[in-house]
C-alpha cells in the first residue's frame, strides 16, 4: 500500500505515490514480496541531516519529503556522498549549492533511496526476521546497495 | 455424556488404530459422525489453550486432523470451538496425531489448571526416562519431548532399536520422531542404571492406584526422574533406587499394551503444563532495527580534534 501524507510547507515529495506504484511494479514481486507500505511522509527532525528515506519495521518503508531544489547545504558531504549525487545526476557546485536538473530527483528517490529500503527489507524479509536483526549494520548496508543497484538497472 | 474422537482425513492406517487406543483409553468412542458440540484441535489462530479448562459436561466430539493438512477447512468452519496444544519448541510444533488426540481427550475430559508462568521454567523440568519396546513409539513420543520443550531424554531402548536397530527400522524410528528438525538429545541408560542417580521418582502408570497425575508435582528439576513406560516388573529395579518412588497414574482405562506415544505425550503436556512458559518481562518491546537513507555532515577540515589526555599533558 503507497500512501501519500501531504509534505511540510516549502517541501516536496519528488516521487509522487504513483511514480513509487510504477517504480514497484519495475521491481518486480521479488523486490516488493511482504512489503506492508510505503508511505511518503513529513521527514523527522534529523539536527541537519538529510534524511531521505527509512526501513521503520518489518515491510514499512517511509519516503521523506525534501527541500525544493537547488539546496544550500549548511555544511560539507563526505567524499562517497558527493560521488554518490553527481551520479545520481545532481550537479554540485564548490559554494555546497547542490541542484537537481530535469527529473534527476524524482529518480534519485526512486532508483537510490526506494531500492535501497527495498534493499534492506528483502534482507530482512528473505532470512524471516521480523523485528531482529539480521546481520551488521554496516553490512546490512552493504548488501542493501547491492540489491538496490540491481533494481536500478530494472529502471534505467 | 457422549464423547468420541472424529479422524478427519487421517491417511495413516497406523495412526487410526492409535486413534482408536487413545479413544479405549480414555473410555470414549471413535466415531466417524459428529454428535454434539464439535471441539476442532488444530494450530489455529484464534484457538483456546487445552489447559486451564473445565471437565467437558455435554456431548461432544473432538477432531484431529490430516497428518500434514490438519482440519480441513470446511470442518474447521463448522466448530463449535478450535482448542491447541501449547508447545514450547521452535522447530517441533506439533504431536502425532494420535498422540494430539490422546493429550487433547485427556485434559478436556479431566479439565485442568492454568499452565504455570516462571521466571526460569527450565530450572524447574524434571529429567525424563522413556521406556520403550517398539521404534515408532519410541520416536512419536521423542517428537512429544521435543514439542513440551525437553532438550535431553534417557531412553531405557528395550528391543526399540533406537540406537542398535537395523538401519530401516532406525529410519522408521527417526521419521516418526521427525529427527531433521528435532535437536533433542537421547542418552542410552536402563531404568536401573537411572534410578540410582535422582533424589525423586515420579512412575508414570496407565492406569492403576497411585496418586492422580496432575496432583504429582513435576517441577523439582534435575533432581527428579520421571519414568514413563515402565511395566509393574520394573519396580524391582526401583527398589534398589536412592530416591523417594511414587507412583503417578494418568487414570486410563486398563488396556494389555497401552502405546507409549499416548501415555508419554499425556504426561510430557503436564510436565509442560506445570513447568510452564516464562513469565513476560515487563518493559517495552524490543525496538525493530530501522535502516535509514541520510547524509551526514562531513567534520569542518579547520577543526582539530584533540584527545583531553593529551591536552592535560600538553
Amino acid at each position: 500500500m503507497v500512501r501519500a501524507r501531504r509534505p511540510s510547507p516549502g517541501r516536496h515529495h519528488p516521487a509522487s505515490a504513483a511514480d513509487v506504484r510504477e517504480a514497484l511494479a519495475t521491481f518486480g514481486e521479488k523486490a516488493y514480496y511482504g512489503l506492508k507500505s510505503v508511505e511518503l511522509m513529513p521527514a523527522p527532525p534529523a539536527g541537519g541531516r538529510l534524511v531521505f528515506g527509512e526501513l521503520v519495521g518489518p515491510g514499512q518503508i517511509r519516503l521523506y519529503d525534501l527541500p525544493r531544489p537547488p539546496w544550500r547545504l549548511p555544511h560539507a558531504l563526505w567524499q562517497h556522498e558527493r560521488m554518490a549525487l553527481r551520479d545520481a545526476g545532481a550537479d554540485l557546485r564548490e559554494d555546497g549549492i547542490v541542484s537537481w536538473p530535469a527529473d534527476s530527483l524524482r529518480r534519485y528517490m526512486l532508483g537510490h533511496v526506494l531500492a535501497h529500503e527495498l534493499g534492506h527489507h528483502v534482507l530482512q524479509h528473505e532470512r524471516r526476521l521480523r523485528g531482529e536483526r539480521g546481520v551488521r549494520t554496516r553490512e546490512h548496508e552493504a548488501r542493501a546497495e547491492v540489491v538496490a543497484s540491481r533494481l536500478r538497472e530494472l529502471l534505467d | 455424556m457422549s464423547v468420541s474422537f472424529y479422524a478427519d482425513g487421517v491417511e495413516n492406517d497406523a495412526n487410526l488404530r492409535r486413534i482408536e487406543d487413545a479413544a479405549h483409553l480414555l473410555g470414549i468412542a471413535s466415531s466417524t459422525s459428529i454428535d454434539g458440540r464439535l471441539i476442532a484441535v488444530e494450530n489455529a489462530p484464534g484457538a483456546r489453550e487445552i489447559y486451564g479448562r473445565r471437565p467437558l459436561q455435554d456431548d461432544a466430539t473432538i477432531a484431529v486432523g490430516n497428518e500434514r493438512r490438519g482440519i480441513s477447512r470446511r470442518l474447521l468452519a463448522t466448530a463449535d470451538e478450535t482448542v491447541v496444544i501449547p508447545t514450547q519448541s521452535r522447530t517441533v510444533t506439533t504431536l502425532n496425531v494420535a498422540a494430539a488426540a490422546a493429550v487433547a481427550g485427556w485434559f478436556l475430559l479431566r479439565g485442568s489448571g492454568q499452565q504455570a508462568t516462571a521466571a526460569r521454567p527450565e530450572h524447574r523440568r524434571p529429567a525424563l526416562l522413556l521406556v520403550g519396546h517398539d521404534h515408532v513409539e519410541v520416536g512419536s513420543s521423542l517428537r512429544s519431548a521435543a514439542a513440551f520443550g525437553f532438550r535431553d531424554v534417557l531412553l531405557d531402548d528395550r528391543g526399540a532399536g533406537w540406537f542398535a536397530g537395523s538401519s530401516s527400522v532406525r529410519r522408521e524410528a527417526r521419521a516418526a520422531a521427525r529427527r531433521h528438525k528435532n535437536p533433542l538429545r537421547v542418552h542410552p541408560t536402563t531404568l536401573a542404571e537411572s534410578a540410582r542417580r535422582y533424589d525423586e521418582l515420579v512412575l508414570v502408570t496407565a492406569s492403576g492406584s497411585g496418586n492422580p497425575l496432575s496432583r504429582e508435582r513435576l517441577t523439582r528439576g534435575i533432581r527428579q526422574l520421571v519414568i514413563v513406560g515402565a511395566e509393574l516388573e520394573d519396580e524391582e529395579a526401583l527398589a534398589d533406587s536412592i530416591g523417594h518412588v511414587t507412583v503417578a497414574s494418568l487414570g486410563l482405562q486398563p488396556m494389555q499394551h497401552e502405546p507409549l506415544r499416548l501415555t508419554a505425550s499425556i504426561a510430557l503436556a503436564e510436565i509442560g503444563r506445570q513447568v510452564g512458559r516464562r513469565r513476560p518481562v515487563p518493559g517495552p518491546p524490543p525496538r525493530a532495527p530501522r535502516y535509514e537513507k541520510a547524509m551526514d555532515a562531513a567534520p569542518d577540515p579547520d577543526v582539530l580534534l584533540v584527545d583531553p589526555a593529551e591536552l592535560l599533558a600538553f
